[in-house]
Parts: structure tokens; sequence; C-alpha cells
């Protein structure tokens, strides 16, 4: 299966890493969107259905804690998987954004291997 | 947290992305270096410690790692585009130092501001932790407060 993901960020380097890494790696990939901010890929899903998400949580704008509010509290969007990756390591952020609706965390900085690893285990791929 | 601790866990942090995120490694550089043109970034961080991480590296240096790290040849890669990188790269050390001096409060970067300028690259400050290291292709000198650290 084929997956499409929608990568959330408002650094272009990091959006442009997250996509080379996760083409590199093998994942079998169909599309992959890109938004700087949350309400950026709010508006994208309006338009496009993803299997995916991984968002930044620092972004200008709408950031990733209300932008994981909005996923939640909407019917269609709460069942699309969400993996957070974030300069924020420590244990407090990851627990509340576990509770905000966050199904896997990402510390940067990170091996690409464990990228790949967190979206197959998200998205139930067995390796 | 004193500044021992602080300066421990900056250099970790900077040895930890410069070798997970772009598989390269440094060494401690002693002595200053003439003027010359560097990329110079910034972030500001609030919570318990608020401050400055200040980061600058020579503009070669620079120029690789930003086109490795996006996959695009250095010759071919526009200003912007390095910035973009070397911005991405100090939000990295900030949040990977600040992990390591902050364990109790959710802390909250700002958008790093990066410029090229031209002048020294060694970052000194009082009352800050500053490591200053020999990279591929040129140096990197990265400062933290130590003010308040972790307290």
């Amino acid at each position: 299966m084929a997956y499409r993901l929608l990568i959330v960020d408002d650094s272009p380097a990091m959006r442009a890493l997250v996509r080379r890494v996760i083409g590199l790696s093998g994942f079998d990939l169909a599309a992959c969107f890109e938004a700087s901010n949350g309400q950026e890929a709010l508006d994208l899903l309006s338009r496009e259905w993803v299997d995916a998400i991984l968002t930044d949580i620092n972004m200008p704008g709408m950031d990733g804690e209300e932008f994981l509010r909005r996923l939640a509290s909407d019917d269609v969007f709460r069942s699309v998987p969400v993996i957070v990756i974030s300069t924020d390591a420590t244990q407090h952020r990851k627990e509340r954004l576990r509770v905000l609706g966050a199904r896997g965390y990402l510390s940067k900085p990170f091996l690409p291997e464990t990228l790949r690893a967190e979206l197959e285990m998200t998205l139930g791929v067995s390796g | 947290m004193n500044e021992t601790a602080v300066s421990v866990s900056l250099r970790e942090a900077v040895d930890e992305v410069l070798e997970t995120m772009f598989f390269i490694e440094s060494e401690a550089l002693a002595g200053d270096r003439p003027a010359e043109e560097v990329v110079a970034s910034s972030v500001e961080f609030e919570g318990s410690p608020s401050g400055t991480l200040r980061l600058r590296i020579t503009l070669e240096a620079a120029r690789g790692m930003a086109a490795d790290f996006l996959g695009e040849e250095a010759s071919d890669l526009p200003a912007a585009r390095t910035a973009e990188v070397i911005s991405e790269l100090a939000n990295m050390i900030c949040g990977a130092t600040l992990s390591r001096v902050e364990s109790e409060t959710t802390f909250r970067l700002s958008a790093p501001v990066t410029t090229l300028e031209t002048g020294s690259l060694t970052l000194t400050a009082a009352g800050a932790a500053a490591c200053h290291l020999g990279i591929p292709g040129g140096a990197l000198s990265v400062s933290f407060p130590c003010h308040g650290a972790g307290s």
C-alpha cells in the first residue's frame, strides 16, 4: 500500500529533509503534501485526504498544539494519525501532546531510520 | 545548574545535532580566527530559563552543511536556502540544550533570525557557556546563557 503524508513545519529546510529522508528510506509514498502551519494544514486537509500527518509544534500562526486540538474536534480528521516532530524532548511535553491526540513523537535531532520506524509503527505497517 | 553543567549540556547538544542530522564530527578549536564571512543565527527561548542562543558558522562550512542536509549541490544553493538550514541547526541545538538543562516546564522557541555578516567567529559573553569547534570546511561557535538555567 502506498501512503499519502502531510508534513507541517514552518522550516522549509526541515520539510525538505523529512520528505527526502522518507523518500530515501524506501517508504511506499503515493503523495507528500506540505504546509507551514496548522491553518495551512487544515486548509489542505479540506481538499486532500492523507493517511498520516507529521507536524512541528513551534510554528507562527496556528501552532502544533492548536492544530492537534482542531483535528481532535473534527469528526473526520480525528482518525488521521499524527506524529509530532519537535525540538522539545522533555517528558511532560510528550505527555501533553499525547493527551491532545498525538499518536507518535519524534525528538529532533533524529536518525533517518527512527523516522521511518515511527511512521511504520504509527501506520501499523509491518517491516 | 552551574556554568560548567550548562557548558557540558551545550557541547553534548551540539555534537548530537551535528552527528545525527549532518553526519559530521567536530573538534575543539583553539585560538581566535581573523574576521571572516560568517552566517549568524539567534534563537530566543521562553521558559525557565529564558534567553537567547547565538550561533556563528563560517560561510563555506555553512554552505557545505546546507547542501548535504538538503541533498543538493553546494554550488547551486541560493544563500536563502543556506540560511534556512542554519536556522534549523540553531533551532535544534537550542532545543537539544534546553531539553538537557530544563526538565520541569515547557519551553517555547522563537523563529530563528539568520544573517550573513563579516566579523569574528568566536562568540563570548559574560554569564554564557560557549563552545568553539572545528568542523569540515570551517568552524562553528555557539553560546548559551547560564543565567537562571535549570533554576
